[in-house]
Order: C-alpha cells, then sequence, then structure tokens
C-alpha cells in the first residue's frame, strides 16, 4: 500500500480521508494544507493518524511520501500556479502524482434534464442543499444527513460535486501534467451520464439530496447558482417537497434567504440550517463555525418548529423577505439622482449666507454654523459643475484658510475668470 | 400620526429616515413638509395630510409604521459560545501594570475613578501559558494567530514575551502566529532587537511629533524629563535592523495638527503613522481642541470627503480611509430590513472577547483593553474558572438597562455604546451613565447621518 499526501488540502478531500475504503491502494498519511484550511484540518482529522503540514512545509513530501493526491484546482488557479513547481520537482523525483477531479460541469446537462425530467416520476422527497457559505459545509451536511436517513432505513441517493458523495464514488485519476487544470474532455461526459443514470434510477431512493454547487449546475458565470437546481427540480416534478439547506447569515436574519427565496417562494417546505454561518451583524462579514445545536436553534427562531416546518410559516418568511427586496429597491431608488441646485436642492448661496451676520463673514468656512465638511463638499461640487472649478484649486484655497468672504468673492468672479 | 422616523433637511434635499425599515428616503418638499406636520401629532384633522400622494406612496410601500420595538433583547447573545469555543483568533496579555512614563492623558495615570493605575503587579508565566492554552483550546477554526501583549510598558517584562513567544509558537504549529505590541519605546537593546527579528510582530511605537509636543505629555516616572530623545532613538535602532514598525501618536488637541503632520511627514523615518486625538470621554481630562486645530481637522475631513465621493485621488489613502471611518461605519449599519422587529437590542455591544480578548495579570478575562482592571460588571471569566456566558449575555444586553428609552430612540440602529460606557466600577451598572453617552451618541449619530446623505446625494449627481 502506498502512503499518499493530500497536497494542498482542500476541505472536499475530506471524506477520501474519512473513507480509507475508497481507495485500496492508497493510504493517506498526510496532507499539507494552505493556512486558510489549517484550522478545518486540524478541527475534522486525527492528528494520530494523520500528519499535517503548513502549506510552504511542502519541501517534505518527498521524504515521507510514495504519492501526492492533488485535489481539482479549478476554483483556485493562483493555487495551480504556486503548486505547479512542487508537483513538478515530485514527478521528477518519482513520487507518483495522482490528480482527482471533484469538480465537474456540463454545458450539456440542461437540455438532458428536461429529457430526464419526462422520464422520471417518482414522489421523493428531496433535499436541496444551498451553496452560499463553504462547500464544505454543505457536504458535511449532506454526508450526516444521508448517515441520519439511513438511520431510518431510507434508500438515499446523494449528489454533489464531491466524488465520494454516493453518486459516483469512484475516484477519478489522471497522470498529472505540468498543466493541472487540463482534464480529458470525456471525464465530464462520464460524469454527467452517471448522474443522470442515477437519476432514472431513483426508484432505487427514497430522498435524493442535492447539493446546489454552481460547479456542477453552472453553465455559464451569468446564471445565479442557487438558481439551477431548483429549476432542474421543478423540471423533475413540480410537487417534490423542498427542504432548504442553508448556511446562514445572522446578521439581518438571512441574506441567503433572500437569494433563495425569490426565486422560489411558495415552494418550500421545510428549512434545513447548516453549520458554517456568516454573521456580519458587528459591520465586518465573518464566518463562524457553529454547532449544529447552535443552527437548530436559528432556524428554529427563524421559521418556529424544527425540522419540519409547515408551509404557512415558510410562507411568512417569504413574504418577509419579499418585503425586504422591496425595502431595499426603495433604499437604492432614494438616492436617485436629481439635478443639483434643482428641486430640493439648496443653492450654495444660500448655504453660505444662512444666518451669519455681515461681521462674520470673514470666519473660517468650517467654523461651527457655517458649513459642515460635507456641505463643503457639496459646494466644491457645484463649483465644479457650475463654473468648471478644479477641486484641487479650491482644497488650495482650503488650505491656505477658506473664509466665507474669500469663497463669496471667488463665485463672484467665477473663480477668477 | 406617531411614524417611527427622523426628518432631514439638507441642503442637497428632503430625507425620510425611517428607523423601522432602517432605509432612507428622499421625499418632495411637499412630503417632508407634510409629514413634520402629522409628525406634531397635536390632536389635528390629519385626513388631508394622510391623503397626499407622496404620503399614500410611502405607506403603501410599509413605510412610515408607527411600531416600535415591544422588547429589549440582543439575539446575537446565543452565538458567544460559538465565538469563544470555536471562532477565536487573538489574545491580549496584559504582562504588566507598570510603566516607567507617567503620560498626561494615559488612563493609567489618571484618577482611577473610572480608570487604571499603575502597579507593580506582573504577568506570571503560568498565567500567561494558561492564557495561550485556553486561545488553543478555542481557536479551532483560526486560520492564524494573533497574541498581543499590553501593559503598562509591556517591554519591562521582556522575559515573559519571550518565554511566550516560544510557547504560542509550539502549541499553535503549524499556524501562522503574529505577535504584537504597542511600547513607549523608551527600552530597547539588542536582545529585543533579535526578538522582533525572530518572529512575526507588529510593533507599534508612540511618538506624539515634534520633542516639545511629545515631551509635554510623555514624561518619566522616575525623572520629571520627557522621553522623546529616546523613542527616536529606538525608532532609528528598528529602522536599521530592517524591523517594520508602525507609529501611534496622540494628538492633544491643544497643541497644533498641522505641526505634527508636518513632523511626520518630513522624515522618512515615519512613515506608518496613526494619529488619533487623545480620548477626553473616559480620563476627564481637560483638553480642548483650538479653533485652528478645528479648522486643519475639519479640512482633512474635507479631503477625505472629496476622495470618498471620487473628486479627489490621494496618494494616502490609508489616511483617508480612516478619516472617513464615522461615514462608512454608519453606511455599514443603514441595511434596509422589512419592519421594525418586534425583539430588538441597539447596535453597540460587541461579543465580548471574540475580538480581543484581555486577560490580565491575575489571569481575569475582559472584552477589550479599553475595559477597567478594577471592572467588576465587564470582567466576563478568569483563565482558571473559565468564561462566564451569563455575564457575557448582560453585556451584550445592555440595552436592558435603559429599555423604555432604547425602544423609542431613533438612533437605535445607529448606536456604538457598549457595557463600557455604563460601567462606573461599581457592582452594578450605571443608568445614569450610559443615558449620558446616550446624548452624545444621538448628536455624533444625527450628524454623521446628515453628512452621510448629503455625500450620496452629491455622488449620485457626479455620477
Amino acid at each position: 500500500m502506498k502512503k499518499a499526501c493530500i497536497y494542498p488540502f482542500l476541505p472536499d478531500m475530506l471524506p477520501l480521508i474519512n473513507n480509507p475504503e475508497i481507495d485500496s491502494e492508497l493510504r493517506i498519511m498526510g496532507i499539507c494544507s494552505l493556512p486558510s484550511f489549517l484550522g478545518y484540518a486540524m478541527k475534522h482529522i486525527e492528528r494520530e493518524r494523520l500528519s499535517v503540514h503548513a502549506f510552504l512545509d511542502a519541501e517534505c513530501i518527498p521524504v515521507d511520501f510514495d504519492a501526492v493526491i492533488i485535489p481539482s484546482l479549478d476554483e483556485h488557479p493562483q493555487l495551480a500556479d504556486d503548486t505547479c513547481d512542487t508537483l513538478q520537482r515530485l514527478g521528477e523525483q518519482g513520487v507518483e502524482l495522482i490528480y482527482i477531479k471533484t469538480q465537474v460541469a456540463s454545458e450539456q446537462l440542461f437540455p438532458d434534464v428536461n429529457t430526464v425530467a419526462s422520464a422520471f416520476g417518482f414522489d421523493i422527497p428531496i433535499v436541496v442543499a444551498y451553496k452560499e457559505i463553504d462547500e464544505m459545509d454543505n457536504l458535511d451536511v449532506l454526508l450526516s444527513l444521508r448517515a441520519e436517513f439511513r438511520k431510518l432505513d431510507l434508500r438515499v441517493l446523494t449528489v454533489c460535486k464531491s466524488p465520494f458523495g454516493g453518486v459516483y464514488p469512484d475516484v477519478f485519476r489522471f497522470p498529472a501534467s505540468a498543466q493541472l487544470t487540463e482534464v480529458p474532455s470525456n471525464c465530464r461526459l462520464t460524469v454527467l451520464h452517471k448522474y443522470i443514470g442515477n437519476l432514472l434510477l431513483g426508484n432505487e431512493y427514497d430522498i435524493i439530496l442535492v447539493d446546489a454547487c454552481d460547479g456542477f449546475f453552472c453553465v455559464d458565470d451569468n446564471v445565479n447558482p442557487s438558481l439551477l437546481p431548483f429549476e432542474i427540480v421543478k423540471c423533475l416534478r413540480p410537487d417534490y417537497t423542498f427542504i432548504q439547506m442553508a448556511a446562514g447569515d445572522y446578521g439581518d436574519f438571512g441574506l441567503v434567504w433572500k437569494h433563495l427565496l425569490s426565486s422560489v417562494t411558495g415552494e418550500l417546505d421545510a428549512v434545513y440550517m447548516g453549520c458554517i454561518m456568516a454573521d456580519s451583524s458587528g459591520g465586518e462579514r465573518k464566518l463562524l463555525h457553529i454547532s449544529q445545536e447552535t443552527a437548530n436553534e436559528l432556524a428554529s427562531r427563524l421559521c418556529g418548529e424544527y425540522p419540519v416546518f409547515s408551509r404557512s410559516t415558510i410562507e411568512r418568511l417569504c413574504a418577509s423577505i419579499v418585503g425586504t427586496l422591496r425595502a431595499e429597491d426603495r433604499q437604492l431608488s432614494c438616492f436617485a439622482a436629481v439635478p443639483m441646485e434643482n428641486g430640493a436642492a439648496t443653492p450654495i448661496e444660500e448655504i453660505l449666507r444662512r444666518t451669519i451676520p455681515t461681521a462674520d463673514r470673514r470666519r473660517h468656512i468650517l467654523s461651527n454654523g457655517v458649513c459642515s465638511p460635507a456641505e463643503l463638499v457639496y459646494v466644491f461640487c457645484t463649483l465644479k459643475k457650475r463654473y468648471g472649478i478644479e477641486i484641487m484649486r479650491l482644497m488650495d484655497m482650503l488650505t491656505e484658510g477658506l473664509t466665507v468672504e474669500r469663497l463669496e468673492n471667488f463665485i463672484s468672479t467665477k473663480g477668477g475668470d | 400620526m406617531n411614524s417611527f422616523i427622523k426628518l432631514l433637511k439638507l441642503c442637497t434635499g428632503y430625507y425620510v429616515y425611517d428607523i423601522g425599515r432602517n432605509s432612507i428616503l428622499r421625499v418632495n418638499e411637499q412630503t417632508y413638509n407634510a409629514l413634520r406636520e402629522l409628525m406634531k401629532n397635536d390632536g389635528a384633522d390629519t385626513t388631508d395630510l394622510r391623503a397626499l400622494e407622496g404620503i399614500r406612496e410611502l405607506l403603501d410601500a410599509g413605510f412610515l409604521s408607527e411600531n416600535r420595538p415591544t422588547q429589549i433583547y440582543n439575539k446575537r447573545a446565543f452565538l458567544a459560545r460559538e465565538y469563544i469555543e470555536n471562532n477565536l483568533n487573538s489574545i491580549i496579555l496584559q504582562v504588566t501594570q507598570d510603566c516607567n512614563l507617567r503620560c498626561a492623558y494615559c488612563p493609567y495615570s489618571g484618577d482611577g475613578r473610572f480608570d487604571r493605575t499603575h502597579s507593580n503587579k506582573a504577568m506570571d508565566s503560568d498565567t500567561a501559558r494558561r492564557a495561550i492554552d485556553f486561545l488553543v483550546s478555542g481557536s479551532t477554526y483560526a486560520e492564524s494567530i494573533h497574541v498581543g501583549f499590553y501593559g503598562g510598558e509591556p517591554l519591562l517584562n521582556f522575559s515573559l514575551i519571550k518565554t511566550i513567544a516560544e510557547y504560542a509558537t509550539e502549541r499553535f504549529n503549524p499556524k501562522r502566529v503574529n505577535f504584537g505590541l504597542t511600547t513607549n519605546g523608551t527600552i530597547m537593546n539588542s536582545e529585543i532587537l533579535d526578538f522582533f527579528s525572530t518572529y512575526d510582530c507588529t510593533i507599534n511605537v508612540s511618538l506624539d511629533g515634534p520633542s516639545h509636543i511629545h515631551n509635554k505629555n510623555r514624561r518619566f516616572a522616575h525623572a520629571d524629563v520627557g522621553s522623546h530623545a529616546n523613542v527616536v532613538r529606538t525608532l532609528s535602532a528598528l529602522s536599521e535592523r530592517g524591523i517594520p514598525f508602525g507609529i501611534s501618536a496622540v494628538w492633544d488637541l491643544e497643541e497644533s495638527i498641522t505641526e505634527i503632520n508636518a513632523f511626520f511627514s518630513g522624515n522618512d523615518l515615519y512613515t506608518n503613522v496613526n494619529i488619533e486625538p487623545v480620548l477626553t470621554g473616559r480620563i476627564g481630562t481637560g483638553y480642548a481642541i483650538s479653533e485652528e486645530n478645528e479648522y486643519a481637522d475639519a479640512a482633512e475631513t474635507v479631503q477625505a470627503m472629496l476622495w470618498y465621493v471620487g473628486e479627489l485621488t490621494s496618494m494616502d489613502e490609508q489616511k483617508l480611509r480612516r478619516a472617513i471611518e464615522p461615514i462608512t461605519n454608519i453606511e455599514k449599519m443603514l441595511v434596509p430590513r422589512d419592519t421594525v422587529p418586534d425583539v430588538f437590542h441597539h447596535a453597540g455591544p460587541c461579543i465580548p472577547g471574540s475580538l480581543r480578548l484581555l486577560v490580565d495579570t491575575a489571569g481575569n478575562m475582559y472584552p477589550c483593553e479599553k475595559i477597567s482592571g478594577e471592572s467588576t460588571v465587564m470582567q466576563i471569566g478568569n483563565i482558571d474558572t473559565g468564561v462566564d456566558f451569563e455575564k457575557i449575555s448582560q453585556i451584550m444586553n445592555i440595552g436592558k438597562l435603559t429599555e423604555k428609552q432604547c425602544k423609542t430612540c431613533w438612533a437605535m440602529n445607529l448606536c456604538s455604546i457598549c457595557g463600557m460606557w455604563a460601567d462606573v466600577n461599581e457592582e452594578v451598572f450605571s443608568v445614569e451613565s450610559k443615558l449620558k453617552r446616550c446624548d452624545f451618541i444621538k448628536n455624533q449619530a444625527k450628524s454623521t447621518l446628515k453628512e452621510y446623505v448629503i455625500l450620496k446625494s452629491v455622488m449620485e449627481v457626479t455620477a
């Protein structure tokens, strides 16, 4: 059995580590992780069993390992560049390089789905996982859900972009080349056909778990990935049960929701909350790993009873989200451009006149009661617009000590022209 | 009509800030005046005003609601455990309470009513190690780690800093560990320079400007002389060794900001300078801003705002970004929502300890280094006994203290009051102290909101 190291470690490699039976020839002994996934790796991997190296320690690889497993780097072009030299060197030193393709995509999927839909007539619940924050969260949840459903003796089909989810448990191997992103084109079709084939065998399953991964379904960059799985499911059957699985944004109780629900209003029956959420309530958006217990509490706060929510609850939620969207539209339009000094805008002369007695007109323009900084910005921009006066010229005056009187004189001569 | 709104009449037009929806709307003069009449709520018949097209449109769209929150409660409170048990990434160790300077504006040099006094207490290595162990257990998901050393003057306990840096590097391996400290720059030797060269350190040195300004406030404890010459020597030594550093300057409001700026911009040694005005709010010192300084400060704000609206380019965007921070902060707070929530807590409180957990010399834990070490109400645990999540919940729910006022406060979405402002070193939080701060915050929020709306309008027009 060959001793292998995963380099660079990405979270979707975790099932490979946790399911060693997938490949009988390899024994994964270590990983080499980017800083951003170190914490995740250290949390989820038994360090007694595996060694965890920082990305920059890749030099240790040839000493300890016979093979290096390379994940798909399609979404990490920079990483592909960074690892290319090391992998080249390892290949030259005789280390076996195993490239694992975890991303699949096909421009031909959509036409085929319609064909599939007409043949697909089973009334089975569908769980749709929504990819919003982090794919590793979805994968974890999918796998844990699958385990839960299997405990109930339900037959489960898992569709996700990891090759270890259930639809295509094969590990695709390719000889690593200098161009790591170059993958034989027939690979995608193979995977695609497996996917559709399994769907056609849907009567073997009680539940289908679908990961709404953009890598799987996206036909181009302009398509909203969250919409695609729903489109597919709509094609399959309009009366399925939807369970939404989401990472949450607690900051405003669900930025996720508004994206999702705006596309599927009225079609959601239940909610499942993932374990990574974005907390943006502090101003900065921060990814937060939460326990399932907390996630459940969050879900129940959002929608009442957990895990099965009534349609009316969801409809209420949808209504509130739609309301939020409308509020946002309004917010955007509230600053619609109006011609300066027309309508409600105050002429700049009036700002300068205000209630200042003549004797005080030699006061600095930023003295209390004359102009606030933003008002002066408005005055400057208006002068620029009206007379074409360069802002820098006005700033020079400001630096020298700008008074109301001086600016009025300046305006009366239209900037001295 | 008692809509939960605030009306703004500005040079760029008429606006309504709908607090429930957290949205700002531009309205015409007629609608504005009608709303002003309606808000008088003096019992007069307002049917005609309500029928105005502008008002009706807003009402139909769900704005102008009269609802207020019915309960003040911080819905994020339950997240505290998640943050502290798994998502920490930094800790600040107060390695000593001693300092060799007695700066006039330092909270440690104050009268101790709100803040702290210097003492010779120092953290021992066992406490420091346990603090690091605490961070190890709580930082599962952190990509990298920050350990800050705080004082007094932290370099007075350099031996501990060195020990802990070694220990933390080993404990967190292979994660990247950054160490940070702010020093008064009077203690420096080759051993310390070697340390800074060896570890990933973020060093901030305090220097207030030219010698007569710096020495006015930053004076040695043992002899009443200024420390400027010592600090400049330290900066030169750091520079010679190629060790990067930043400069923290406290602006004594009575001193010329123009002169301070000229000092820093006239020397290549000073490339990363952050000038902050002296905090007069909590130390009760009598620094008052001069008219000249007020003008210079405001002129800099104008420059930053012109940059913000896209009318100026600048080489020093970092500085301008800092100057515009109140505006960008308020922008972040203005996230629209569909209605005023029933359960609400004003903005302000962080999740105590999640961002800058401070462990003092005795191992007591506080939300951040701004909190007085004498505080009882803000102490959130101890290295030995662990984190007191009940206390954290109380701090996060500081709004309950003033529930009646908070429920109807127009600035609830824009507030920045945390428990610190209700802490007067007594056994319980002080309502009076918090309300005193409320007035200041409301004035500040109103002023910043107005500036923000003007700038947004200018941007719309000039786009």
